[in-house]
């Protein structure tokens, strides 16, 4: 094994990480817990969800050796119940309330107070989620025996996303990459792989360029979709325009009712399918420009994914969920890992001697609240 | 013997090492003193197969790992410990038979929490209930009716019915401006009757029989009893399934309250008709020209009618309060066959009338 002692010498050699996972592999696992998660209503998911796991990150090597997970399904639930009771049971209550009192006379506004502050707080905790579902992962990957760790439990991330966010809303978006670059630095510069750490010093201002370009296009593409929309609707009601269209869609009754929802449904996928490109080409862009300055133990890493990637990505899991009605999301993130990994390179390495394992205790649960929210992903 | 690399788990160096197989262990030399040299094959835990190499790990030195490399080695390996690539069924049958006991389990409470539950919810708070529940659902079906004489002559008839049922709290009645053919009863005294209702109604005493068996309901409190049910059915289903938390007011609409509880309602509303002195035939009839059908949402087949009811029949009164014949009997069993009429001409014209505005007093 070739180490590099130093970061600082010159013309350190590149190392990436390499997949070796398959359709045919996760298959079989996919089929299984599919079966077992209808039997049990649902409940089955936590364990399905770990043995995709085990199956994904056992098919990430890096220099020959695999990466592992170590979580279980049991750690998922026990994690899900208890965000259950002490998070969304009284966050359930509070809306109920709620709703109650802002149809009680003389109550109204105490009733929309605390509906807002149920949805100011269910913001706070999402960046909580988040963060913490990050940590519990990293938490339970290994390679070599050595694992990762997240430092912190989430609450502070959870703030200042909070914060960035309200800010960011009144900015009308326009500090979306600032607030994105100072969240992947705030996470990046906590993340630990053994004794070895994550840095990240890069900047937001590269971003703004492509991130205008982004928005732009997207706007553009939009209008051009919708002109095309209403051309294509005043060719069919004979050159009426859509008003009549509506019209005389809804005199048909409720084969006309159909008709119009069908047309709205399509006349939104054209506008997604529209934006998407320029959305994946920024989304590419960042991608490059986080892991471009991100270190580990000062090696520089860098991503190499291009547009051309991503956009075959997106098209090729598109076609996976339309064809599987949403149940074959498994495949769907393996496609976005073996991006991820195939893309990802180091240049140099440190000495494997001086990697220690990671101090300090495991976090024993971590994504019930990520659960709620449904950010599940894998 | 294959060649290897063994990981310490105290830093990730490789250590290259040989590894053999003994018909319980797998040996590993070129270690040093004090690392684990003989793993037991029963503790043995596949981490990743590769392209002729194997990773393992072992449950009795959680953080050490190994490497293998050879192609023929995961071959061996099958042959001395089967076991490893078997499925674990036995470890997944109780996975699933545990979480089909804990979903049975939840079942079970959800079906005793309304018991537990109802006795606990303060009338004020029921009542506070029931004014919300109200207000979305007239929101949701085309807004409240108030002609104030209708509203009138409905309350005064609505009144004197509850009186006899002895409720320990007043009753709060609401028009909804819509042709459904419905009434129900929110929680805390709160009773929508649907216009539709209103104008499908031949004589007064129809309605006094709707009215009274809604009444009914709000004297043994069903409404909560089935809100509290279904708001534990919506926590559950959604804990299970994943999602988000609904809307529970529509909760009513859609939910019968049970053949008991219809029962229940039933007997006090022909308790009540009698000690009015209003005949119950009528009431009988309007349920036997539900199960006919031809009540359902009007005769009217204008448009607007049309149009609601294609997706409003789950607000339907056939939906909610299924008819059957021996409610129908029960009725013309207890119930009086003649009877003074609850209402004067000139009152059932106003009631008749009662959405017949534009202009909402608020």
């Amino acid at each position: 094994m070739e180490t590099v002692s130093s970061p600082e010498e010159e013309a350190l050699p590149e190392y990436g990480l390499e997949f070796d996972g398959s359709f045919r592999g996760l298959l079989p696992i996919v089929l299984v817990n599919l079966l077992l998660t209808i039997i049990t209503l649902g409940l089955y998911r936590f364990w399905a969800r770990t043995k995709v796991r085990k199956y994904l990150w056992s098919s990430v090597r890096l220099h020959g050796d695999a990466f592992e997970y170590t979580g279980t399904g049991k750690e998922l639930f026990i994690g899900f119940l208890i965000v259950l009771f002490l998070v969304f049971l009284p966050m359930g209550f509070a809306f109920f309330q709620a709703q109650i009192m802002m149809e009680t006379p003389g109550r109204e506004a105490q009733g929309a107070s605390l509906l807002f502050g149920a949805y100011m707080l269910m913001l706070y905790l999402y960046g909580v989620a988040y963060y913490r579902r990050n940590r519990y992962r990293l938490s339970r990957t290994r390679w070599r025996g050595i694992r990762g760790k997240q430092r912190e439990g989430g609450y502070r991330y959870g703030f200042i996303h909070f914060m960035l966010t309200l800010v960011n809303f009144m900015l009308l978006g326009l500090a979306s990459p600032l607030i994105s670059n100072r969240l992947w630095e705030y996470e990046s510069n906590r993340r630990e792989f053994g004794t070895g750490r994550f840095s990240y010093k890069g900047r937001a201002g590269p971003l703004y360029k492509p991130f205008a370009i982004a928005v732009f296009l997207s706007l553009l593409l939009i209008a051009a979709t919708v002109t095309l929309i209403i051309f294509v609707i005043a060719a069919v009601s004979g050159g009426g325009g859509a008003t009549e269209w509506l019209q005389q869609s809804q005199a048909n009754g409720p084969k006309g009712i159909y008709t119009i929802v069908a047309a709205l449904f399509a006349g939104y996928f054209l506008v997604g399918l529209a934006v998407a490109a320029p959305v994946l080409w920024y989304q590419v862009r960042q991608l490059r420009h986080f892991w471009g300055h991100s270190r580990y133990e000062g090696f520089p890493l860098s991503f190499h994914g291009r547009f051309g990637d991503i956009f075959r990505l997106w098209l090729g899991n598109l076609g996976i969920f339309i064809a599987t009605l949403g149940l074959g999301a498994p495949f769907m993130e393996m496609r976005w890992l073996r991006f991820l990994v195939e893309h990802t390179r180091i240049s140099g390495f440190p000495a494997l001697e001086s990697i220690g394992q990671a101090e300090g205790a495991d976090p024993s649960l971590g994504e019930g609240l990520a659960e709620g929210f449904d950010l599940g992903g894998i | 013997m294959w060649s290897g690399f063994f990981f310490d788990g105290v830093t990730a160096e490789a250590k290259p090492v040989q590894v053999s197989l003994t018909p319980a262990t797998l040996e590993v030399s070129g270690l040093a003193p004090g690392q684990p040299a003989s793993w037991n094959l029963s503790s043995l835990q596949l981490v990743a197969r590769g392209n002729a190499r194997m990773d393992l790990a072992t449950g009795d030195h959680p953080q050490v790992r190994l490497r293998v490399d050879g192609a023929d080695f995961a071959d061996a390996l099958k042959a001395a410990a089967p076991e490893l690539w078997r499925p674990q069924w036995r470890r997944t049958g109780r996975i699933v038979g545990g979480l089909l006991a804990g979903a049975a389990v939840l079942v079970a409470a959800l079906f005793y929490l309304p018991r537990v539950m109802v006795p606990l919810i303060s009338a004020s708070y029921a009542e506070r209930i029931g004014a919300g529940v109200a207000a979305q659902v007239t929101t949701l079906f085309g807004g409240a009716c108030n002609m104030l004489a209708g509203q009138a002559a409905l309350e005064e008839l609505a009144y004197g019915l509850a009186d006899e049922a002895g409720l320990d709290h007043p009753i709060v009645i609401h028009v909804v401006d819509s042709r459904v053919v419905n009434a129900l009863a929110a929680p805390g005294g709160h009773i929508l009757v649907f216009d539709g209702l209103i104008q499908k109604a031949n004589s007064p005493s129809e309605v006094a029989g709707v009215l009274a068996h809604e009444i009914g309901h709000v004297k043994y409190k069903h409404s909560l009893t089935s809100l509290s049910r279904s708001i534990g059915a919506q926590f559950i289903l959604t804990s299970m399934m994943g999602g988000s938390f609904g809307d529970t007011s529509s909760v009513l609409l859609t939910t019968s309250f049970g053949r008991a509880a219809e029962a229940e309602a039933d007997e006090t509303a022909i308790r009540i008709l009698n000690a009015r002195g209003i005949s119950s035939e009528p009431f009988a009839q309007f349920f036997d020209r539900l199960a006919k059908g031809d009540a359902r949402t009007g005769s009217d087949k204008d448009d607007a009618a049309t149009e609601q009811s294609n997706w409003l029949k789950m607000g339907n009164l056939l939906s909610t309060h299924p008819p059957s014949p021996e409610r129908a009997a029960l009725v013309r069993e207890k119930g009086l066959v003649e009877g003074t009429s609850p209402m004067s001409d000139s009152e059932w014209r106003d009631l008749k009338a009662i959405c017949e505005t534009e202009d909402d007093v608020f």
